[in-house]
């Protein structure tokens, strides 16, 4: 497995927290599972391009530790690459498209009691942060290897499947829709969504879009809007 | 692992190492792993509580007890510890190479225990150890267990050179200085040398043979510009 220097991972680190907003154990631990999947795929940190492409990562908790993933393994929602289930739990799946192998990673509980021995005298937050640069994989994770079934329109790539739902009239795309006595339905028409009572509103500037001559005036060196009456377009 | 009567063990291998306590007398392996059982086992085994046997039959992820502790001990043992890789009841025992200071890394320790079925129970941290003291055991829990398990334990018992390790005693030069007009003018007589030694014992192993020296008080300079009398040595 590919090793990684503390030099390298502070880098990583950095720019996780560059991303994300802000440094906490939980960026730490992100970056630690992202580099940890990556070395179990024998895949270079970042990866390379054509890794890239060949790797897809679930990650199982909306909080920091995902972000941080995210950004070591360089995977992304709109490129597919990055798959969100809402499990509430801290651990993430890499998989390796090419050759079928998916490791997922758990952070352990243990961990986080072990905090304050690996870095005594701190407070629980920041002998996190300074521990888990320290401890071992092995402490600080379980991994499991695993399979996952991945259908063709869970892939990366233009989308291959497109219905209008008989009820609401919206497209949905890469077989999302659901069969329900013989009609095709959207997820929100069949099964109830996150959202309730919707409505069709107006709003103001529904004129606007960023090519319309209002929005040309808020370039760089154009006057705005404010400043129409007193000349033209300055020097 | 499949379990048989005592009746239908006869000519098969234990296939662990059955315990017998007889309190007060006696705690150990009374048949060890790979014992052939014979007829005149039976007796003495039904009074050990035993009436069935297991045969084991170990997935290819699985790993048996003894060698479960031989890979814990491996990882476990850092700098000058010694061990029999001779597992007994699934637990190897960790001795001294030297006499010197039982170093246990704690949170590597810790972590180790906080992993399922497994155990380190080691002297307390920086005591001093003699040669061939045992300092540390571990034991796999359950007869059978998951390889990965036990290799995630190792990984962390192997983390910084070995959770348990003895340091070598420092042979540091070490001298006594005693200061002060009365006795360096022989106003009195200095009776503090003659119990020095009995009474720093324990600092003695450290030490090549104590030597004394009588030297005149004078005002104490920083530390780096002091200049001893020649021929006087003194604990660094």
């Amino acid at each position: 497995m590919k090793r990684v220097s503390l030099a390298r991972f502070t880098e990583l680190l950095s720019g996780s927290v560059a991303a994300h907003g802000h440094l906490c154990p939980g960026q730490v631990v992100g970056v630690r599972m992202g580099i940890l999947g990556l070395r179990l795929l024998e895949f270079d940190i970042p990866p390379t391009l054509p890794q890239l492409k060949q790797l897809i990562v679930f990650v199982e908790m909306d909080r920091c530790t995902g972000d941080a993933v995210a950004h070591v393994t360089n995977v992304k929602l709109g490129r597919r690459s990055l798959k969100f289930v809402d499990y509430g739990i801290m651990a993430a799946t890499f998989i390796n498209l090419a050759t079928s192998q998916a490791f997922r990673i758990i952070s352990t509980e243990a961990s986080r009691d072990l905090a304050l021995l690996y870095a005594p005298g701190l407070t629980k937050r920041e002998a996190q942060l300074q521990a888990y640069r320290m401890m071992p994989d092995g402490a600080m994770f379980q991994v499991q290897e695993v399979k996952v079934d991945l259908s063709e329109f869970d892939l990366p790539g233009p989308t291959r499947w497109k219905v209008t739902c008989s009820k609401c009239g919206q497209v949905v795309r890469d077989h999302r829709e659901v069969e329900r006595h013989g009609q095709t339905l959207c997820r929100p028409c069949a099964l109830g969504a996150y959202f309730s009572s919707p409505r069709n509103i107006a709003w103001p500037e529904m004129d606007w879009s960023p090519g319309s001559p209002e929005s040309l005036l808020d370039r760089p060196g154009c006057l705005q809007a404010a400043d129409r009456g007193q000349g033209g377009v300055r020097e | 692992m499949k379990i048989i009567s005592l009746e239908e063990a006869v000519g098969t291998r234990l296939a662990h190492d059955i315990t017998e306590i007889r309190p007060g007398e006696f705690k150990g392996a009374a048949f060890r792993k790979g014992h052939t059982v014979c007829e005149e086992d039976l007796c003495r085994l039904q009074r050990l509580g035993k009436n069935h046997l297991y045969i084991l039959d170990l997935a290819a992820d699985e790993i048996h007890e003894n060698e479960a502790a031989a890979i814990l001990a491996e990882a476990l043992a850092g700098e000058g510890v010694v061990w029999e890789n001779n597992p007994r009841e699934g637990k190897i025992e960790l001795y001294a190479a030297y006499d010197g200071l039982l170093r246990v890394d704690i949170p590597s320790l810790a972590a180790f225990n906080l992993v399922d079925e497994v155990v380190c129970a080691t002297l307390h941290n920086h005591t001093m150890v003699k040669r061939g003291e045992k300092i540390a055991a571990t034991r796999a829990i359950p007869l059978v267990m998951k390889r990965a398990a036990i290799q995630r334990a190792a990984a962390i018992g192997r983390a910084n050179g070995g959770a348990v390790a003895v340091r070598p005693l420092h042979q540091a030069q070490t001298g006594l200085i005693i200061t002060g007009n009365e006795v360096f003018h022989g106003l009195i007589q200095d009776r503090f040398a003659r119990f020095s030694p009995k009474r720093w014992r324990p600092w003695d192993r450290l030490s090549r043979p104590w030597s004394f020296a009588l030297t005149r008080p004078r005002p104490l300079p920083g530390p780096s510009r002091v200049n001893w009398p020649r021929g006087v040595t003194y604990c660094s």
